[in-house]
């Protein structure tokens, strides 16, 4: 029981990180999940996964993609040309990846102004890289064959759990430029 | 703090990065084998119990190797798979995060 009680004194801040990090954690899980039963329930396609498809359909045509169709169904989007759709479900909208990426913003810096603040924006700045990821995937659907494809895809998924890592590793210096000491 | 010596800053972000690169890559090839045989492969036990154990014990010899001891290992370890649990496809990031949590509040 001292045992314990000492390591858990000496890892305190450790401990602290991780019950802030799966509060935020399940709480964002929480109010996400319920709000997929109720579009569920009322026959939609939830928003989030529309909005990364329309994005990600405004990219590709951004990047000369012609013909680009885009149409959604319950089950998720189709977006591309033709023959050579890339099919964006709800688990390719990115939100769960965000909110892992929110959860740690306030695991490490707690539940104040500039960790709230941080969070919010990067849940649109990891969206961000997940519409030039999802909308670079379409453009490049067109060429090469499936090794290149595979190849692309390879490195469009190292780049969106990369911006997550990337973010993690800027929040000092985030921190920093919103003033904290 | 007692997690075990933790590698040096330059070591730690090469084996972070080079674990985040390899998960990738068994994801995207059980992803696109799903395509290939036009089933999920993932929905047969065996294969889907290969693929969890192999991504575990990636994970495993990740933190093993920039420096934490057995009984961490085993705790983020868990940690990583509560929060892949509930959003799927996040076990390595949230792993890394952990080990980058260690190093930031220690």
């Amino acid at each position: 029981m001292e045992a314990l009680s000492i390591w858990i004194r000496s890892n305190r801040a450790f401990l602290g990180f991780i019950v802030r990090f799966l509060v935020t954690f399940f709480v964002l899980s929480f109010l996400y999940s319920l709000y997929l039963v109720v579009v569920k329930r009322n026959g939609d396609l939830d928003m989030v996964t529309y909005w990364i498809s329309r994005l990600s359909h405004e990219t590709a045509l951004f990047m000369g993609v012609a013909d680009c169709e885009w149409s959604c169904f319950l089950d998720g989007c189709y977006v591309g040309r033709e023959g050579r759709m890339v099919n964006i479900l709800e688990g390719c909208n990115g939100l769960r990846l965000a909110i892992v990426y929110a959860a740690y913003v306030i695991g490490i810096g707690g539940w104040t102004w500039r960790s709230l603040v941080q969070a919010f924006v990067g849940l649109f700045v990891v969206q961000l890289f997940n519409v030039v990821r999802i909308g670079s995937l379409i453009a490049l659907r067109d060429h090469g064959g499936d090794t290149y494809f595979f190849f692309i895809k390879y490195v469009f998924g190292v780049f969106i759990y990369g911006s997550i890592v990337l973010l993690w590793i800027l929040k000092p210096r985030i921190d920093q430029w919103m003033g904290a000491k | 703090m007692d997690g075990g010596q933790i590698a040096e800053s330059r070591r730690f972000w090469l084996w972070s990065v080079g674990f985040l690169m390899l998960s990738m890559f068994v994801s995207i090839i059980v992803g696109e084998e799903k395509h290939a045989l036009g089933f999920d492969p993932l929905g047969i036990p065996w294969v889907r119990n290969l693929y969890a154990g192999l991504k575990i014990a990636l994970g495993i010899a990740y933190v093993r190797i920039v420096g934490f001891r057995w009984a961490w290992v085993a705790g983020l370890v868990v940690f990583a798979l509560v929060v892949r649990t509930f959003a799927e496809g996040t076990f390595t990031v949230a792993l890394i995060g952990a080990a980058m949590a260690y190093r930031v509040v220690k």
